[in-house]
């Protein structure tokens, strides 16, 4: 499971999600891509999850990368407190995903197969997403 | 063959007369001019969106403002990377008996993916900066995949490139590797060690 090995302030304050992607929101290292079309929080063990259920598919051969990584902590308190008494204990990791954002990429695997294994993955995560391919010139083609 | 296109001068620049016009279904673009100022540009977006289909970024385009004709190359095409709609065009005034510095996509050829002892081809390098005149810019850089085997690679000077044209690329860069395929699934949804999220601090309850 992804987690930050280190980190400098152990809670964060929830923050904003406005606005779209603005790095991370074209295709880098594969040939096909998931990207979000709305902004949350993937936690990672939704990551995990999706990452599992594309490898598991597309079998021997191709590759997947994971470009976003979870580094924000989300704290909660425990069921039946009162409130108050403090800022609840650090429970797990997210990372913040905006409007465009690349999540995972794939290649080395045809484009159906890859087209399935990121279905798979998208049933995995809370918000939506689109699949999305290489083109060659200009852009990256944008399919649902 | 070269592509024409219809442009109109555009009055008003920034983001807000921007928006404005690609609601009335224009894309802003910018006409750039060696020496010269740069001209303010709008263009039709389905003429546009043809245009980009049919190839026109990297060919010489016939580009028609008002009463003057300028042969200009679409130096870039931004995009909304949600829609995938272009937002704005950067044309480029060129000579014809000048060379251009372009990047043209390197393509697979008969986009194979796998060698025949089953190696993975990734291909790294996916455009190509070269220096040409703009009558003999390539529409892509096929690679050949024939004798690619686990562990070998394609590098830059190994590619074949058209006469008139300079790679202007590291020419020791790699372009395409073929690795040996990924573990099984079940191996690889076991992969790495798992650890818990991070509960440090013990829950303090009243």
């Amino acid at each position: 499971m992804l987690i930050p090995k280190r980190v400098k302030h152990r809670k964060t304050h929830r923050g904003r999600m406005t606005g779209k992607a603005i790095r991370g929101s074209k295709l880098d290292l594969g040939d096909y891509g998931l990207q979000a079309l709305e902004p949350g929080w993937i936690t990672n063990v939704q990551i995990e999850a999706a990452r599992i259920a594309m490898t598991r598919h597309i079998k021997r051969g191709g590759k997947v990368w994971i470009k976003i990584f979870p580094d924000k902590p989300v704290t909660a308190k425990p069921a039946e407190t009162r409130m108050g008494s403090g800022k609840g204990s650090p429970e797990y990791w997210v990372a913040v995903v905006k409007p465009g954002r690349i999540m995972f990429e794939i290649a080395g695997v045809e484009e159906e197969l890859a087209r399935e294994a990121m279905r798979l993955a998208m049933h995995k995560l809370p918000i939506k997403c689109k699949f999305i391919k290489r083109e060659e010139m200009g852009g990256e083609s944008v399919e649902s | 063959m070269e592509l024409q296109l219809t442009a109109s001068l555009r009055e008003e620049i920034g983001k807000g007369a921007a928006r404005q016009l690609r609601r009335l279904g224009q894309i802003p673009a910018v006409l750039s001019r060696p020496g010269q100022d740069s001209i303010a540009l709008s263009v039709d977006a389905r003429v546009l969106g043809r245009a980009l289909t049919r190839g026109a970024l990297n060919r010489l385009v016939k580009l028609s403002v008002g009463k003057g004709k300028h042969t200009v190359l679409v130096r870039e095409v931004q995009y909304d990377h949600i829609s995938g709609q272009p937002i704005h065009v950067d044309f480029v005034e060129v000579a014809l008996n000048e060379p251009v510095e372009v990047k043209v996509p390197i393509s697979i050829e008969e986009d194979v993916r796998k060698t025949p002892d089953g190696g993975l081809i990734g291909q790294l390098l996916h455009e190509l900066s070269i220096s040409c005149l703009p009558a003999e810019i390539p529409k892509r850089i096929e690679m050949p995949t024939a004798g690619l085997t686990i562990g070998s690679q394609i590098l830059v000077k190994d590619l074949p490139v058209p006469p008139g044209v300079k790679v202007l690329t590291d020419p020791d860069e790699i372009v395409v590797t073929v690795a040996q395929p990924a573990v099984s699934a079940a191996v690889a949804g076991n992969e790495g060690e798992e650890t818990a999220p991070d509960k440090t601090e013990k829950n303090k309850e009243e």
